[in-house]
């Protein structure tokens, strides 16, 4: 059977490996470049996009009787622009003369940016980024003009990232407002934003953002290298270029980060990572990543320091409590009586006494209906959401204790599991965290503690073995490197911030002046 | 994908399939116990009977549900059994439960007099040798049956074993957990010594059913073998020796003034200082006191420097007459080494001990014994002078 699968497997890969190159072929087949004959060009345009009710192919002509056509896609750009910029120009125009390209967008064409389209790939391209293209009868040279406008929901704020102090602003979904927004943050023109076009279908535009001398050389022509490999037929979301460019397919825990928010990219930007933007997306991915930026919030960087070191100690105790809590739980219960103290112990006992289940099956049971519950509620529609958090956190819990089917000690432990995952600010981290929850808790029910530590130490042999875009993962603990421990043990004030991360900024070391240090005594000095 | 990374999948496919496949085979779960089928004990009892029969009894928990509710806690019944050991009576008691008997969260043994006499080294074995034990539970020896202590039904804890363990944990009597027991038994230079414990009788004010348990005398062993008990008196002179009194009061009557004044003990501290000189064995005893005034019954003024001084002057006397007597009773009476001097010597003199290790008991009894206590008076408490008293009447 998994012979048949493999054969399978092999034979639709060369389907589409034939699908995607007759798909490349089928432009070839047409004539790439334009023609001086403008029937010509109208018949192959026709062909291109037919049975497509939004092309608007329009002949018109210009003053000085030249027939020309323009084609465009209805809802991309704006149309009263063409009227008045373009089409008003061209057809009222005295001295129009249409055999010269250059000469008509520097002299008649009212609008900020048009560029000269010579081949039929450039055209459908520019088509299909909303710029209409003109054409002449008697001239291989086409027009494309930037007037693409589109409907967009507006600069807000990121839901998935909130912060009580800090910017509010975050990505949205064009990729050109979010490379405004990034140049917004970092003015210098040491910004660089390369783009390219991924997916065979779709086209989409791609950016990597890096800030040059900042960010390592090799580390911006891996991550392009990386992008260049990617051969699909389309990228509806940043998460898709993710899972085509990250460097342990099958490890559990995200190697890139994606953010919502401008500000975390900008400084991710500033420690010498690259930034990728997908357009269409308002997720942008961070590379190299390391487990420790997984366990920070940008909030971090706001408030004080005392309050960031605290609160990212918080941070990391959770983590172990969602990761341990529940397996923990049963391992004392079914295998290490002894390692709980008396008192707890009875009252454990008394509570699960009607309990007909074995420890394990009642920790996986309530685990399972927590996922669950969290799954139904973030699907649901948002009328619906706080239904299923009374039907599942109030009847489910209560009924389930009161008819004794789990232990009220049991309903606890799932609780503060859940509520500590919650903890972790990334959502996409404290995901992979709890559904390791589960083989731990398989573990801890056949080995006790034996088997939570048999997990634990393989959950970070793993750990310590992956890396991001080169970057070690559990950087910088494991290889230890103390200096850059400031953002990670702790968060240190930002006057003592004075160096980039090593891995990541070391061509560019200091980022600000040492000796910041605020003081009274420095209250007047200049 | 081409070619290679798909055999390369398929090949950890595989891999994993049949590591999958071999975890079938292993024996998991093997000590898999479910709370629910554990006999909690929460105290052993040891006693022996007339035909020299191991008598074990344990008190374990019911945890019922319903009861759990109205009372907050646990019930506890007593379950007992013989056999030739300890472990024969517990296959015995296994057969008359249905739940496995568990050891693990035991906090106290109490043995009877009558077992203590005649050796507890055996039966003590079991609670060293088995795994599931915590060598930290209390330890103790009753004159009475250890099953009439376990039915004993106290006020205030919900079974015997939490007010003893309580009562060991409140440093009301001795506090010997078994591992400190069975080092002194297996010490040369020293000996061991159990608080006692006994069901105190009805008296005005309780409810009939209930009664309670009281700690404060102790049973005496040489070797492995109980000698002597003594009275609570010697006991708490014991633990002044052994550096284990804690919050004691002490009450006496001040030689200028006429009453009493009690003082409560906060922080104190003894050690020994031993020495030879020539053939003469002698020991420093070093004592340390401070204590607070809690009440004050006299007329002395307690603002007064001189008073406090004399006050000091007085404690230290009556620690040090406390001492003496017991001193009295167990080194020359019954020449028991319960206070570790033999330690002290073997780890200064580790020579000369060797040439008495044999013959220790008899040279303990030579032992001189000096003292040197240090009292400190830290607080008169809010009202310094006597209350109640008009300020003639008040000694300064």
């Amino acid at each position: 059977m998994i012979r048949r699968f493999t054969q399978k497997m092999k034979k639709s890969n060369q389907n589409f490996k034939e699908e995607t190159v007759k798909a490349l072929n089928e432009k070839e087949e047409q004539p790439k470049e334009l023609s001086i004959d403008l029937k010509q060009n109208e018949e192959v345009i026709h062909a291109i996009y037919d049975n497509s009710f939004d092309i608007v192919i329009r002949p018109f002509s210009a003053s000085d009787g030249t027939k020309g056509l323009m084609i465009y896609i209805d809802g991309l750009c704006n149309t009263e622009e063409i009227n008045e910029n373009v089409l008003t120009p061209l057809m009222k125009d005295a001295e129009l003369t249409t055999n010269n390209i250059d000469t008509i967008i520097e002299q008649h064409l009212t609008i900020s940016e048009a560029t000269k389209v010579h081949t039929f790939n450039e055209l459908i391209e520019e088509v299909s980024s909303g710029h209409p293209i003109i054409l002449f009868d008697g001239n291989a040279t086409g027009c494309s003009l930037s007037v693409e406008q589109f409907e967009m929901r507006s600069v807000d704020e990121p839901e998935a990232e909130q912060v009580v102090r800090g910017p509010r602003d975050g990505f949205i979904e064009p990729l050109i407002v979010n490379t405004a927004l990034l140049r917004l943050r970092i003015k210098s023109p040491r910004l660089k934003i390369k783009t390219m076009k991924i997916g065979i279908q779709s086209r989409t535009n791609v950016a990597i953002a890096y800030i040059e001398e900042v960010a390592d050389s090799t580390l911006i022509e891996e991550a392009e290298n990386r992008l260049k490999r990617i051969e699909v037929d389309a990228v509806l979301e940043s998460g898709n270029i993710e899972e085509m460019i990250e460097d342990h397919p099958y490890s559990p825990f995200p190697q890139i980060l994606n953010t919502e928010r401008t500000d975390v990219a900008s400084s991710y930007l500033l420690e010498g990572h690259v930034v990728i933007l997908v357009d269409g997306s308002p997720m942008a991915l961070v590379a190299p990543t390391t487990f420790y930026s997984l366990m920070q919030s940008a909030e971090d960087y706001y408030q004080r320091f005392l309050i960031s070191t605290t609160i990212r100690w918080l941070r990391y105790l959770f983590l172990v409590i969602a990761l341990t809590l529940p397996s923990l739980y049963v391992a004392a219960l079914t295998y290490h009586h002894e390692m709980v103290p008396t008192a707890l112990m009875i009252s454990i006992a008394t509570g699960r006494e009607q309990i007909p289940f074995p420890a394990m099956v009642e920790a996986f049971l309530m685990e399972v209906i927590f996922e669950v519950l969290r799954e139904a509620g973030l699907r649901l529609p948002k009328q619906i959401g706080p239904a299923v958090s009374i039907v599942g956190g109030l009847i489910i819990g209560e009924a389930a204790v009161t008819a004794g089917i789990v232990s009220a000690p049991m309903v606890i432990v799932v609780a503060v599991t859940g509520v500590s995952s919650f903890a972790i600010p990334r959502y996409n981290a404290g995901i992979s965290i709890r559904m390791l929850r589960f083989p731990l808790l398989f573990l801890a029910g056949m080995l006790g503690l034996l088997g939570i530590m048999v997990g634990l130490i393989g959950i970070i042999v793993h750990l310590s073995s992956i890396r991001s875009f080169g970057v070690p993962y559990l950087a910088p603990m494991a290889p230890a490197n103390f200096s850059d421990m400031k953002d990670v043990m702790m968060r240190v004030p930002k006057w003592a911030q004075n160096t980039r991360p090593r891995l990541t900024g070391e061509s560019n070391k200091n980022r600000q002046s040492p000796q910041q240090k605020p003081s009274p005594e420095r209250g007047g000095e200049s | 994908m081409n070619h290679f990374q798909c055999k390369k999948i398929l090949h950890r496919c595989r891999l994993l399939i049949f590591l999958s496949v071999l975890t079938l085979l292993l024996s998991g779960c093997w000590d898999r116990q479910e709370i629910n089928d554990l006999a909690i004990v929460l105290g052993a009892g040891i006693d022996i009977t007339d035909e020299g029969l191991i008598d074990l009894s344990v008190e374990i928990v019911t945890a019922q549900e319903g009861q759990e509710e109205e009372q907050g806690g646990a019930q506890t019944y007593v379950e007992s059994a013989t056999g030739q050991t300890v472990v024969d009576a517990t296959s015995t008691l296994q057969q008359k439960l249905s739940r496995q008997l568990f050891w693990g969260q035991m906090e106290a043994i109490i043995m009877s007099e009558n077992m203590a006499r005649e050796g507890v080294h055996g039966s003590l074995d079991f609670f060293a040798r088995q795994p599931q034990t915590r060598l930290r539970n209390y330890i103790y020896v009753t004159e009475e049956n250890p099953k009439e202590v376990f039915a004993a039904t106290p006020h205030l804890e919900v079974s015997t074993t939490k007010t003893l363990a309580e009562l060991s944990e409140f440093q009301a009597g001795l506090n010997v957990t078994t591992l400190d027991f069975l080092r002194a038994l297996e010490s040369e230079g020293e000996h061991g010594v159990l608080p006692m414990v006994e069901t105190l009788p009805q008296d005005a004010g309780k409810e009939e059913e209930q009664t309670d348990l009281m700690g404060n005398r102790a049973a005496l062993f040489k070797r492995d073998k109980m000698i002597e008990s003594i009275d609570m008196d010697i006991t708490r002179g014991v633990m002044w020796l052994r550096d284990e009194i804690e919050g004691a009061t002490v009450t006496l009557s001040p030689e200028r003034s006429e009453g009493l004044i009690s003082m409560y003990m906060i922080r104190s501290d003894v050690n020994f200082k031993p020495q030879i000189q020539g053939g003469t064995w002698k020991i420093l005893v070093e004592a340390k006191s401070e204590d607070d005034i809690f009440q004050n019954a006299s007329n002395l003024d307690l603002k007064e420097v001189d008073n406090v001084k004399m006050l000091e002057g007085e404690l230290a006397t009556q620690i040090e007459d406390r001492m003496r007597e017991t001193l009295e009773v167990v080194q020359q009476d019954l020449q028991l080494d319960v206070f570790g001097f033999g330690e002290t010597f073997r780890r200064k003199y580790p020579e000369k001990w060797d040439e008495v290790r044999d013959q220790w008991d008899e040279k303990f009894a030579e032992v001189e014994v000096d003292f040197d206590i240090e009292t400190i008076i830290h607080r008169p408490g809010l009202s310094s002078e006597p209350t109640g008293l008009p300020e003639g009447e008040v000694e300064e």
